[in-house]
């Protein structure tokens, strides 16, 4: 237990010289992909899977060290089956696509430029696009107001290749690089009845500081 | 799981090779097919590929080309007339330069300022093409010091500006077996030099100035059978037939002139055309059709049967058909042992009705000689309804249905009394009697009157309803049709839904007006939900616009127009309220 606590103040503490510049970032930009679970219970049984493929791109100002305010559009579509309201029946092919745009802070746990994992963890506001389209049968669309909280590890990737993170800095600006593995939960609910809409994503992405 | 993976993509693999080996070509190891696919530099890349005496041949088809022949390879047509080469506006359509042996054959060169463009050459034959390349055009230009051959036989040259241009004076051409005809001007003259031979040649002019010459017919009656519509074949009287060198021809007689002489001339004439089947009475019917004037034509057969005769080749398959004989010149004959008594089919089987939005999607399963069906439906309570001739298929959607509503399907399987005709052309050689070079399309006849009709299916009922999509999220779209009618699966928001999707969406303005739609009708809504005594109001405002949303299916333009003129009025007396409104508010 003891070796765990010193590890992790090991990495956390920055002791590896990991750095391309000691210069301070101001902007990140992330590109993720990943699943999102809608937490509908139903869901499964019309989309044939619990789980839909999500892809996002944020974009944040660093207004302290340790506090991100930000922004980022995400996009999901799920393909499934209807149900005819007479006779229950499934029926038709359903696309449903959603497009939660996040406004969001994140607390940071960045002690120091060199540390190479990075907890964060925050929340914010969400507009949450839908739209869902019935072959043959036109489409729905719709906005509903949202609220979210997201959480993760940022992995510094720039020790792993010290000379090219280096060069990357001088060419294009970028301070440092990060793997970032990220858990988002959403609150939203549509229509009467209410419509459950929220769910979890888990994602995986790449971020930049500059 | 993986092994059936695998066989499958075996058998779609064999599929595929088997539905491409259906339509290639039959060619020898050392020929190349060139289709209307490849372009231009699709075809130089097989060229510059191709072993050394390759042959490229070409499938019938229209091309734009600049091709660079610098090595042995051959190139040739698979239908003299129907294999059209055009220039690209600024180089020759072929230029042959470094090479070894090339032949050029069985292509119909159109617009281009240069047909074929020879330079440093060796030997070349140029055989059975013609040349149509219009008032600035040359057919072919040999601009070379070498001292090569160059072989010009059975080919046409019709309407072109320079027919063969010897631009150096030492190069050896033969000229053989030619028709150079309709040339924009005799003063621009055929030839610079020739140090070869001129001979067996059919002009429609007098020429005179090339240096060796004999056995040369001047000042001819050309008479092809339709240079208009690039028919280059001979006519019967024509003073060309049997003019030129050699013993080669399809019918064994002295080779003709022109390109379709010689031993390599495609023996393709052009179709039987406007083949009309007129009914008389039960079990006869006259066939006519217009007169070929090939004159190699030797007589014509009709041939017909129940089965289509679309895939009958030759002679040999049609042997077991019925067939009357038809002397050359006449252009009808009457059919009179056509069998009528067929059997009626078996009663179809309905195996599912599947409800959609407006519409049912009717299955049943496929009877064996039905060629047609008869769909029935009822409304409860309504008179039975039908559509014929749905043809010979297997479902069909019902459309323009009440959802909610119950529908009783049934339907009835039909064969028609039906016959294809084919009339060919024969052509005699020797005696012996060959037939399949002038044949016409398949030409099907029917009489409705004598289908027979099966007993009907069993029956089966639906009733049409739209799908809604899981979750059942509300739609911020047709705003106010939805607080009007109270909710989102109206049939008559339903009907707006699908003119915005299919009339608006589908241009600016529509686009335009839906944007500003969406922009302001919210609010509208919200107001229209919020006080009870406008929504019969904005009812009676939409009624009209559905009526007109529901008559495009009868008169698109009429409706449309209307449709716009009075979404413009709506869109002026909103505003007009809006403004009414705002001012009002203003004073208080």
């Amino acid at each position: 237990m003891l070796r765990v606590v010193v590890l992790f103040i090991f990495l956390f503490s920055g002791i590896v010289q990991a750095d391309s510049t000691s210069k301070t970032p101001e902007f990140t930009f992330e590109l993720q992909g990943g699943t999102y679970q809608p937490a509908d219970e139903n869901w499964e049984s019309y989309y044939g899977s619990s789980s839909m493929l999500e892809m996002s791109m944020s974009f944040a100002y660093r207004v302290l060290s340790v506090l991100d305010l930000g922004t980022s559009i995400s996009f999901g579509q799920d393909k499934g089956v209807g149900v005819l309201p007479l006779s229950q029946l499934r029926a038709g092919n359903v696309s449903y696509e959603m497009m939660p745009i996040d406004f969001y802070a994140v607390l940071r746990a960045r002690f120091s430029h060199r540390q190479w994992i990075v907890p964060y963890a925050g929340g914010g506001y969400t507009r949450f696009f839908y739209r869902q389209s019935i072959d043959g049968e036109g489409f729905a669309r719709g906005s509903v107001n949202a609220l979210h909280a997201r959480a993760g590890l940022q992995f510094l990737l720039d020790p792993l290749e010290p000379d090219a993170a280096r060069g990357i800095y001088q060419n294009y600006g970028v301070i440092n690089s990060y793997l970032v593995l990220e858990g988002k939960m959403i609150k939203a609910e549509a229509g009467t009845p209410v419509v459950n809409l929220g769910g979890i994503s888990y994602r995986m992405g790449f971020l930049v500081e500059y | 799981m993986t092994l059936k993976k695998n066989v499958l993509a075996i058998l779609i693999v064999l599929l595929l090779f088997s539905i491409g080996a259906s339509h290639a070509i039959d060619l020898a190891d050392d020929e190349i097919l060139v289709t209307t696919d490849d372009t231009s530099v699709d075809i130089q890349i097989k060229i510059d590929n191709a072993a050394l005496n390759d042959t490229l041949v070409f499938d019938k088809g229209e091309y734009t080309l600049n091709l660079i022949v610098n090595k042995s390879v051959n190139l040739r047509g698979i239908e003299t007339a129907h294999v059209v080469l055009n220039g690209d506006g600024i180089n020759p359509i072929i230029e042959v330069n470094n090479s070894a042996t090339v032949t050029i054959q069985n292509f119909h060169f159109k617009s281009a300022e240069i047909g074929i463009e020879i330079t440093e050459t060796s030997p070349i034959t140029i055989k059975n093409n013609i040349f149509q390349l219009g008032a600035t055009g040359t057919a072919v230009l040999i601009d070379t010091l070498s001292t090569n051959a160059v072989s010009i036989t059975n080919n046409t040259f019709y309407n072109n500006k320079m027919l063969i241009d010897v631009v150096q004076a030492e190069q050896t051409v033969d000229a053989k077996n030619n028709i150079f005809a309709n040339s924009v001007s005799a003063e621009d003259l055929f030839f610079n030099v020739f140090n070869g031979g001129v001979q067996f040649n059919c002009f429609d002019v007098i020429v005179d100035n090339y240096s060796s010459s004999f056995d040369n017919k001047y000042s001819l009656a050309i008479d092809f059978v339709d240079p208009e519509n690039d028919d280059f074949h001979l006519l019967d009287q024509s003073a060309c037939i049997d003019e030129g060198e050699g013993f080669e021809d399809v019918d064994d007689t002295v080779t003709d002139t022109g390109a379709y002489g010689g031993a390599d001339a495609d023996q393709l004439a052009f179709p039987i055309s406007g083949v009309t089947v007129e009914h008389l009475v039960a079990g006869s019917a006259t066939v006519s059709w217009e007169e070929n004037l090939d004159y190699r034509l030797n007589d014509y057969k009709i041939y017909y049967s129940t089965e289509s005769l679309q895939e009958l080749n030759d002679a040999a398959e049609r042997v077991v058909l019925k067939q009357i004989p038809v002397a050359a010149g006449l252009t009808s004959a009457t059919i009179s042992d056509l069998d009528i008594s067929i059997d009626p089919p078996d009663a179809p089987v309905l195996s599912s009705v599947v409800p959609r939005d407006n519409t049912l999607i009717v299955s049943w399963q496929s009877v064996n000689n039905a060629n047609n069906y008869t769909l029935y439906y009822q409304l409860q309570g309504g008179s039975i309804q039908s559509v014929d001739n749905l043809g010979n298929v297997n479902s069909y959607e019902l459309t323009g249905l009440a959802n909610g509503s119950t529908y009783t399907v049934w339907l009835t399987a039909l064969r028609e009394y039906k016959y294809f005709v084919q009339v060919v052309g024969t052509i005699e050689n020797d005696g012996v009697v060959a037939e399949g070079l002038f044949i016409n399309a398949d030409t099907e006849f029917t009489r409705e009157s004598e289908d027979k009709e099966s007993d009907i299916s069993n029956a089966l009922t639906g009733i049409p309803e739209a799908i809604q999509p899981y979750p059942a999220l509300p739609n911020e779209g047709c705003f106010i049709a939805t607080a009007a009618f109270g909710f989102y699966s109206h049939e008559q928001v339903q009907v707006l839904r699908n003119f915005r999707d299919n009339y608006l969406l589908t241009n600016d303005i529509g686009t335009g007006f839906v944007n500003w739609y969406y922009r302001y009708g919210p609010h509208a809504a919200s107001i229209i939900n919020e006080n009870e005594i406008l929504k019969p109001i904005v009812r009676v405002m939409l009624y009209p616009l559905i009526i007109m949303a529901e008559g495009l299916a009868y008169n698109v333009t009429v409706f449309y127009t209307l449709v716009l003129f009075y979404l413009l009025v709506l869109y002026l007396l909103i505003r007009f309220c809006f403004r009414f409104f705002y001012y009002a508010r203003l004073k208080v």
